[in-house]
């Protein structure tokens, strides 16, 4: 069988159709192309020095927020670096890979800056590890505002209790790796051994590192001690206490367990 | 020794008996052998055909076979012997009842199967060689196009129709032969000479040659069998007066007409009865005439309506018939056709769904003729439809109410009733009676068809592996060895609460399953999985470890239903193939296509899941379509789409469409085992297609996409510089033109496409094989062309694509703290952090060259199903494409605990190339053997790996007579068959596969046949391979397994 064909007459509906393709065909004729000069030449940064943290939200490196990133006091927003310890094989190069811990380094003694750099990687790949480096950094910060002006800043500390938490509630089963260095001849690159985040954080909240402010009694570490213990009680969890280490100078926290 | 006397004469008088037998035998034989005389007789009353002395009146339909699924590249011949009998019993048988007296079938229906149809049911048949209709070889080549003045290819048709006119000589059944088929619409060929003629008389120029030829054909013919009628296939009337100087002295003329109701036209005074008359003097006999039985203004099937047409129409034929008053001219006809034929509509398309598309219009058919729309539905001409597959792997005839119409009117013989009594007889017959008949057929045809709810079948699997280990086998010998079995089952439902709605799903039920090391497979969703589990202990909650067995052992493997509106159908959809829109106005390829069940069911995927909304009558042109996965991999998403002007329906002059697709939310989970999930985004797209009376076809499109991205931050590299920039409106706007010149099989094109930073699009069409790297991602500017070159059996296909990005991919620079400042560095975009990235979009420099042998073009060789459906008995084609990344991309990601991860780094830039190759050969009917080949070069599609790979691949498979498969596929420094593992760069120094299958319903095709088989499997390790199978520095050098399986399908 053979099929006649047909040119229907145009309908205003074509005409339309007709119209429309020419219209688009215009505007992308007029908008096409990226113009070398346009966007904003980026290649410097200033990083903070100050330790005055402006909460950009309510949640800022606290588990899954991701405002940090979005934070304009925040340099390392857009910067690339890995988020893992240790990275993935999958991500390339060794400045890449050491950029976290490379970056904190080179603020060490600025907490806004290192507040900034792990709640960055937190905000970009959530773990226990950037958790608890943020609290850490929080904790710092705490610290230093304490020193500059007694009793310091109580949105801070809350935010840094809050941190803590969260690696708990959060990243229970977690852990990081430290690099031995106590032993005595390590090998080239060290031993590295793995730590329960819960249990650094249990230790962190109760008996606070020397450097840093308690943060439930600024004045009194043992009375500090007992109040983390029952702060930590009422999240749901029991803390043993610190261990001596098998190996005589190591010690380490004892076990957290869920109530 | 009486008995052996009694024996031996026993003996004798048997031998007697059986060379009696013999002997009657083989004089029953040869009076069989002798051809049936069929001669034309005119007196004053007209004309009559009259076959060995007696009248004879052709009752007939054109007549043909074509399965669900298969389309004109079918070979019924090429079956089984018994195969081929059962069908003919079942269609003749059927045929015999409605009183056929003759077929007329456009394939060649072997001597043996003409003189069996005519000895067991009495119905002779028409041998209609086309004599060059639809392309003729011509020394040796095949040419597409059949230029009868050119005196080499009318020699050569001649020698054809003569070598035929030999072949059925002495053939009983034989009614008559007829040449051609409407030869007279496809008067297309080119000659200097004709074309400098004014465009009307160019065809009537080439007409001459093509009557002048019959003539001279059948002259010869009868030279050769002088014993024979023979004819033409005109369409209708046309050049009746080259006719009337060329057929002088024919037998009969043959017509294909569709004219409606009638040959006649009286208010216009028109009547092809007359015209024939007058100017041939020939008696008619209708080689094809009808009615469809689909109303395309109710969007229905309307059997009534083709009923009343046929009735109509062989109430004029009879009238016109000898002895009857009027012209006396008529011989009877075939009514086009026997059953309906699922190819017609896109001819290589939805071969297993009936197309409800009106393709052209005919205003002679008022039933359903509404002005400026279609009305003429070419899958729906049957008078039979296609049914239920039978035990014998035929797909039944189902008888419409014309069926039963024409049995009532074939009783009566046109010769000697008279036309009072002719009129009388028809127009007394009952149509509401025949109405209800058809009705009462549909409701008896099957009472499980009428079930509401029923079992439709099913399948059960069960199988055994073994498996082992170099490590296990070296050490432990056959103790390392391991042995696993696994069964499943599988039941089709179907459903029909209401007429207008209707459906099937499957269930599938696990019992145990067998986790292969090598493949993964469709049920592996049972294996046992290791949970956490929470107890209160002394200290508090404890956690610990709990193998759940037993999962998920039932589930619905696929589901759809269909409610049928007067206005729309409506259709719910999960886990069954869909097609792509890239034909109705989707130039963007934004619904992609699923098809690939198989390769979802092994990560128990379950795309396509949604509904469909299609609009008809006023709403024609309208779909929409929504759900949580629409095709694989979909982000849940409403689309919607309008085609309008020429709409789906003309052949000529514009189309247009529009298209809205916006998705709902992104998907929570990877669609496979790691690919990454998308960002939800929209997008919108205005499509034109011009098709120009010359073949030409100019399609522009434009597209708006990512609009949600404006705003958006991303940094890029200006020479030293970071510069930070953001997605702006012009960065969303995409534009696409492509001009195409020739037929769609040959023809020469370019093509441009510009894509703002976010204008991402769909799949890309890429067709005819080609290995051009084609991308679905915005930020391009990409320019194409290639030309087919076509002399046939050859074919050389080069085509080339150059593609650049509007930004580049970005390097990887390590931020550096410098005292309080912070040289910030910038890294390899992804597609979640950054608004873009340069991933298979890159730019790249690509050329490619396909050559092609095929001696039969009819079966095209870039089909999708070409494996099955090639009938040369050698064909293959071998392409060539080299392509230059000269860019890195971007960083690929890859999605993994819930959440989508990037590589980090992108792939380098590279020069890779492709040889391939498939070779087809058919040496006899029954054997077919697919060969593929892959050589070349090749990156991983995400992490990038150290070195572009090397690899070499072999895959085939060979069947022999529809009963034994054999399968070997052999990889060498390839990745695995996974994705995942062109993902992660997972390679193997050598994979093998051989597997063997028997068939054991060898009538039924291999999908539909139960059958046993094994696999044999074999991988050799290195460190280059998937860790997860365990390489162990060496200790583990090759790892192996056997799969035996018997599968019933009931």
């Amino acid at each position: 069988m053979i099929k006649p064909f047909r040119i229907n007459a145009q309908s205003s509906g074509v005409r339309i159709g007709r119209l429309a393709i020419v219209c688009s065909l215009l505007i992308i004729a007029t908008g096409c192309g990226k113009d070398s000069d346009d966007g904003d030449v980026t290649n410097t940064l200033a990083i903070p020095t100050d330790i005055v943290l402006n909460l950009f939200c309510d949640d800022i490196g606290i588990a899954t927020e991701t405002c940090v990133l979005d934070d304009p006091d925040n340099p390392y927003a857009n910067v690339p670096f890995a988020t893992a310890n240790p990275p993935p094989d999958d991500e390339p190069g060794e400045d890449f890979n050491r950029a976290k811990f490379a970056l904190a380094a080179a603020v060490a003694g600025n907490p806004k800056a290192t507040f900034y750099v792990y709640a960055t990687a937190q905000a970009r790949a959530p773990s226990g590890e950037n958790q608890w480096y943020t609290a850490r950094a929080l904790h710092e910060l705490y610290t230093a505002t304490v020193a500059a002006a007694p009793p310091g800043s109580e949105l801070i500390r809350e935010q840094t209790i809050r941190a803590y938490r969260s690696a708990l509630d959060n990243y229970f089963d977690s852990a990081t790796f430290f690099i031995a260095g106590f032993l005595p001849a390590p090998p080239p690159g060290g031993v590295a051994y793995p730590v329960m985040l819960r249990e650094l954080t249990a230790s962190d909240l109760a008996m606070t590192p020397g450097a840093f402010t308690p943060l439930f009694d600024p004045a009194d570490v043992g009375n500090n001690e007992f109040i983390a213990r029952e702060t930590m009680g009422g999240w749901g969890y029991t803390w043993v206490g610190m261990l001596d280490g098998p190996a005589g100078p190591l010690t380490l926290p004892g076990p957290v367990y869920r109530n | 020794m009486a008995k052996l006397s009694c024996v031996a004469s026993a003996k004798k008088i048997g031998g007697v008996f059986i060379a009696a037998s013999l002997m009657l035998f083989a004089l029953t034989g040869q009076a069989q052998a002798a051809a049936d005389k069929v001669t034309t007789y005119k007196d004053d009353k007209g004309w009559k055909l009259m076959v060995n002395g007696e009248d004879f009146y052709v009752k007939g339909f054109v007549w043909d076979y074509k399965p669900v699924g298969t389309n004109y590249t079918y070979d019924l011949y090429g079956q089984s012997e018994e195969f081929i009998k059962n069908l003919i019993d079942h269609e003749f048988g059927l045929m015999a009842k409605a009183g056929v007296t003759a077929t007329r079938s456009f394939v060649r229906v072997p001597p043996k199967w003409v003189t069996y149809i005519w000895e067991t049911y009495g119905i002779m048949t028409v041998v209609n060689p086309l004599m060059g209709r639809y392309g003729a070889v011509i020394d040796g080549v095949f040419v597409p196009t059949t230029d009868y003045s050119d005196p080499k290819t009318r020699e050569a048709l001649k020698q054809q129709v003569l070598e035929f006119v030999e072949m059925y000589k002495d053939v009983p059944g034989v009614l008559m032969i007829a040449l051609g088929n409407e030869s007279n619409y496809g008067l297309s060929w080119s000659s200097f000479e004709i074309e400098n003629l004014p465009v009307g008389e160019q065809n009537r120029e080439k007409a001459k040659f093509l009557y002048s030829l019959f003539d001279e054909v059948i002259q010869a013919s009868r030279e050769v069998d002088p014993e024979r009628i023979f004819t033409i296939v005109n369409g209708d009337i046309q050049y009746i007066d080259l006719i009337a100087e060329y057929g002088k002295d024919w037998d009969l003329i043959g017509i294909n007409a569709y004219r409606g109701i009638s040959f006649e036209d009286k208010e216009n005074n028109v009547s092809l009865w007359r015209d024939v008359k007058e100017k041939l003097d020939l008696p008619i006999v209708f080689m094809e005439f009808g009615s469809d039985a689909f109303n395309a203004r109710d969007f229905a099937e309307d059997q009534e309506g083709q009923a009343s047409y046929l009735r109509g129409l062989w109430q004029e034929i009879y009238s016109k018939s000898y002895g009857n008053g009027a012209e006396g001219n008529a011989l009877g006809g075939f009514v086009f056709e026997w059953r309906d034929e699922w190819w017609k509509y896109r001819q290589t398309e939805n071969l297993d769904i009936q197309d409800r598309t009106a393709s052209w219009a005919n205003g002679g058919y008022k039933f359903d003729y509404v002005e400026g729309q279609n009305n003429m539905n070419e899958e729906w001409f049957g008078v039979a439809r296609i049914g239920d597959l039978s035990d014998e792997g035929i797909y039944l005839a189902e008888p419409r109410m014309a069926y039963d119409v024409l049995r009532e009117i074939w009783r009566n013989n046109p010769y000697s009733m008279g036309k009072p009594a002719i009129d009388q007889a028809i127009n007394e017959l009952d149509m509401e009676l025949y109405s209800l008949k058809g009705v009462i057929r549909e409701l008896n045809k099957s009472k499980r068809d009428s079930e509401k709810f029923r079992l439709e079948g099913g399948s059960f699997k069960g199988e055994y592996l073994i498996q082992g280990f170099d490590e296990d086998i070296s050490e432990d010998g056959e103790d390392g060895l391991e042995f696993v079995d696994g069964q499943m089952l599988d039941l089709d439902f179907a459903f029909q609460p209401t007429s207008r709605i209707k459906g099937d799903f499957t269930i599938n039920i696990l019992a145990n399953v067998a986790e292969s090391n090598f493949e993964q497979r469709y049920g592996d969703r049972g294996f046992p999985i290791t949970v956490e589990k929470l107890e209160d202990g002394e200290f508090g909650v404890v956690a610990s470890d709990e193998t759940l067995e037993d999962r998920e052992r039932v589930e619905i493997y696929d589901f759809q239903a269909t409610y049928t509106a007067d206005d729309y159908d409506l259709e719910a959809f999960y886990h069954v193939p869909r097609y792509h829109w890239g034909f109705e106005g989707d130039f963007f390829g934004l619904l992609r296509e699923t098809t690939d069940m198989e390769g979802q069911d092994i990560w128990n995927a379950k795309a396509p899941y949604g509904f469909e909304f299609a609009g008809k009558k006023d709403l024609l042109g309208l779909k929409i379509l929504a759900g949580p996965e629409v095709y694989w991999g979909a982000n849940p998403l409403a689309m919607v789409k309008y085609e309008f002007g020429g709409g789906a329906t003309s052949t000529l002059g514009q189309k247009y469409a529009v298209m809205f697709s916006e998705d709902i939310a992104q998907r929570s989970d990877s669609s496979s085992d790691s690919e990454a999930t998308v960002r939800q985004s929209r997008q919108a797209t205005i499509y034109s297609r011009t098709d120009f009376a010359n073949g030409a076809r100019l399609e522009l499109g434009g597209i708006i996409a990512g609009t949600e991205k404006e705003g958006d931050e991303y940094d890029r590299i200006e020479g030293d510089d970071i510069v930070v920039d953001e997605i702006e409106f012009e960065d969303t706007l995409g534009f696409k033109a492509k001009l195409a010149f020739g037929p769609d099989d040959r023809r020469a094109y370019v093509a441009m496409n510009y894509a703002g930073l976010v204008a991402d699009g769909g799949d890309p069409l890429a067709e005819f094989d080609s290995e051009l790297p084609y991308s679905a991602l915005g930020n391009k500017q990409e320019v194409e062309a290639g030309i087919m070159l076509y002399s046939n059996p050859y074919m050389l296909y080069p085509r080339i694509l150059y593609r650049e990005n509007l930004v580049d991919s970005n390097p990887l620079i390590a931020p550096v703290t410098v005292g309080p400042n912070l040289s910030n560095g910038i890294d390899p975009r992804n597609r979640d952090e950054d608004p873009f990235a340069v991933l298979d979009n890159r730019e790249a420099s690509s050329a490619e060259v396909f050559f092609t042998y095929d001696p039969t073009p009819g079966s095209w060789f870039y089909d999708w199903d070409i494996d099955m459906k090639e009938d040369a008995p050698f064909a293959f084609n071998i392409g060539l494409t080299g392509t230059r990344y000269g860019t890195d991309t971007d960083a690929n990601q890859f999605f993994e605990n819930g959440v989508n991860n990037s590589f980090g780094a992108g792939l380098a830039e590279e020069d890779v190339w492709l040889i391939k190759s498939k070779m087809i050969f058919n040496p006899r009917p029954g054997l077919r053997t697919i060969l593929n080949l892959y050589t070349g070069t090749k990156q991983s599609s995400g992490k990038p790996g150290e070195e572009t790979l090397e690899f070499f691949s072999i895959d085939g498979k060979m069947i022999v007579d529809q009963k034994h498969i054999y399968g070997a596929d052999i990889k060498v420094d390839d990745f695995g068959p996974y994705d995942f593992q062109e993902q992660f760069n997972l390679v193997y120094p050598l994979q093998v596969k051989f597997e063997y299958a028997r068939l054991l319903d060898q009538l039924l095709s291999e999908e539909r046949s139960s059958r046993w088989g094994v696999k044999f499997f074999y991988r050799e390790l290195d460190e280059l391979s998937d860790p997860a199978d365990g390489f162990k520095d060496g200790d583990n050098e090759y790892m192996m397994e056997v799969q035996t399986y018997f599968e019933l399908k009931f």
